[in-house]
């Protein structure tokens, strides 16, 4: 069973991932948190791994969570907005995540991987709305 | 036309619209739903509409041909200009076209292409070369007729960058002495920016909206500091906010409330009217997606749905079967301000919206003043 903090090697081609503290901790004052389970937060990397939905240094990660085709709810920032766009960093060792706001230029995707999300299955629609900073 | 794989295809779009027009009696109906828009509004018309029955046979002749399909836009179309090598590098976040220039945002920058003026007919009126313009990584773009190109950039704020170097008013916004066509003129979060003649409104998914007054005194362009919109308006509730030349307003709960906005009473302090109900129905704030308002009326995007709020007080509804791609108005255009052009994975549909050109400009509530023959519109008893 997985548990917050934990380090495990569940990415599709053997990337560890870590299970960070401040990212599971509701009300963080600087880190926005998840709120959705371990194992849903697990098959989003590993999924992200998979479909290598990735910018071009391999540094960071994105993936979306769908249900019937929609966007669903990941996280919370700060000040309580709700998040939807999973983001994972490399550090060179292993990786973590964490959910992003798309509304704030340092946690949006890199070019190259909006084509990456489409080959992923992620429809056009909801590529466009994250594109342009909209609602998911 | 820009494809899903990049490329863009250019269409004879005006052969291609007389090929669906079979009957001579259908010409004027075709020529003003799909490549005139503005014809209607003429003011050399407008006696025409005090008589019943002429404007009963102008409508009759629109409803004709109210639901045709255009199926020919095909890549073998007949009408297809050229799609080879017209290929950009990404799926533009948004688009523009000033002067011969095509501009688009992508996720790294602002880039463009040019679009010969020789002939626009020909396969190689769209240079192969992309030009890069700047590296703000822009959300929305907004090109004035002045020539100032505004960029939405979120959390990085608005930033304008100067296309007309040559235009008369160019020394507020952007400096000329330092030789720098960029410069950022709000650093609040912008998701939008629409233009109210020379002023602008910042719009935004994620922070307060703004609006900025830019006017021009003794043949100089100033400004105002920028405003939270909310100010305007006397519902201090959860709203979203959206504007079009004359015209701004805010979705609540309650109800849709509009302020009149006059560019040329900004000096005297006078350019603001009292906000006023103009619908009353509750309005879900938080599934809307975006807006925009056009001469026919006001267009929201829904989680599910669009709505059309028409300016002659109807409401049309369009609900999704499969997921809307991208949806597009022409509010700079000459010719296609009247339709509305949806993007589904297949197909486009455009729709063409042809009711306002009856309605009284002047005592208008929804949707944008048709301007340009004010001093006539004046005089028409409608």
């Amino acid at each position: 069973m997985i548990r917050v903090g934990d380090v495990c090697e569940i990415g599709y081609n053997g990337e560890t991932y870590n299970f960070v503290k401040y990212h599971h901790q509701v009300g963080h004052p600087k880190k926005s948190w998840w709120t959705i389970k371990l194992k849903v937060e697990s098959s989003l990397f590993f999924d992200m791994t998979k479909n290598k939905i990735m910018s071009s240094d391999k540094k960071n990660g994105y993936n979306l969570m769908l249900i019937n085709k929609k966007a669903y709810e990941i996280g919370k920032d700060i000040q309580k907005n709700k998040l939807f766009l999973a983001k994972f960093k490399y550090n060179n060792i292993n990786w973590h995540g964490y959910p992003a706001n798309h509304y704030i230029q340092k946690d949006r995707p890199e070019e190259e991987v909006y084509s990456k999300l489409e080959y992923s299955g992620i429809d056009l629609s909801i590529i466009r709305k994250l594109k342009k900073g909209q609602k998911l | 036309m820009i494809h899903a794989d990049k490329t863009i295809s250019s269409y004879n779009w005006e052969k291609m619209v007389d090929s669906f027009n079979e009957k001579e009696t259908d010409r004027l109906a075709y020529e003003c739903a799909f490549k005139n828009s503005k014809f209607f509004y003429n003011p050399d018309y407008l006696s025409f509409y005090k008589d019943d029955e002429f404007r009963s046979l102008v409508v009759e002749k629109i409803k004709r041909i109210k639901d045709i399909q255009l199926s020919n836009l095909y890549p073998n179309s007949k009408y297809l200009i050229s799609s080879k090598y017209k290929k950009i590098d990404c799926l533009p976040t948004d688009i523009v076209v000033y002067k011969n220039k095509f501009y688009f945002a992508c996720a790294d920058g602002v880039f463009y292409k040019k679009i010969s003026s020789l002939s626009y007919y020909s396969p190689h009126a769209l240079s192969p070369s992309t030009y890069y313009l700047t590296d703000k990584k822009a959300v929305n773009l907004n090109v004035s007729n002045g020539g100032y190109l505004y960029l939405s950039t979120l959390d990085d704020g608005l930033w304008v960058y100067l296309l007309n170097r040559d235009f008369e008013y160019s020394d507020i916004l952007v400096d000329k002495k330092t030789n720098k066509n960029l410069k950022k003129i709000s650093k609040e979060h912008s998701s939008f920016v629409n233009s109210n003649y020379s002023s602008i409104f910042i719009g935004s998914h994620y922070s307060e909206s703004l609006f900025y007054e830019i006017y021009y005194d003794k043949k100089k362009r100033k400004s105002k500091p920028p405003f939270n919109i909310k100010q305007l308006f006397t519902y201090k509730g959860k709203s979203f906010f959206i504007t079009g030349q004359d015209k701004m307003y805010q979705f609540t709960n309650s109800g849709l409330y509009m302020v009149q906005f006059i560019q040329s009473k900004i000096i005297s302090g006078e350019e603001f009217s009292s906000p006023k109900l103009v619908i009353e129905r509750q309005f879900d704030i938080d599934l809307i997606v975006s807006a925009s308002v056009e001469l026919f009326g006001i267009v929201i995007e829904f989680k599910d749905k669009l709505e059309i709020l028409l300016s002659d007080g109807k409401i049309e509804t369009i609900e999704f079967y499969e997921s809307l791609i991208n949806w597009r108005t022409f509010p700079r255009s000459h010719n296609y301000t009247n339709q509305l052009h949806l993007v589904f994975s297949n197909h486009i549909e455009i729709i063409s919206i042809n009711h306002d050109f009856l309605i009284n400009q002047i005592q208008k509530r929804i949707g944008i003043r048709y301007a340009d023959f004010d001093y006539y519109r004046d005089k028409i008893d409608y």
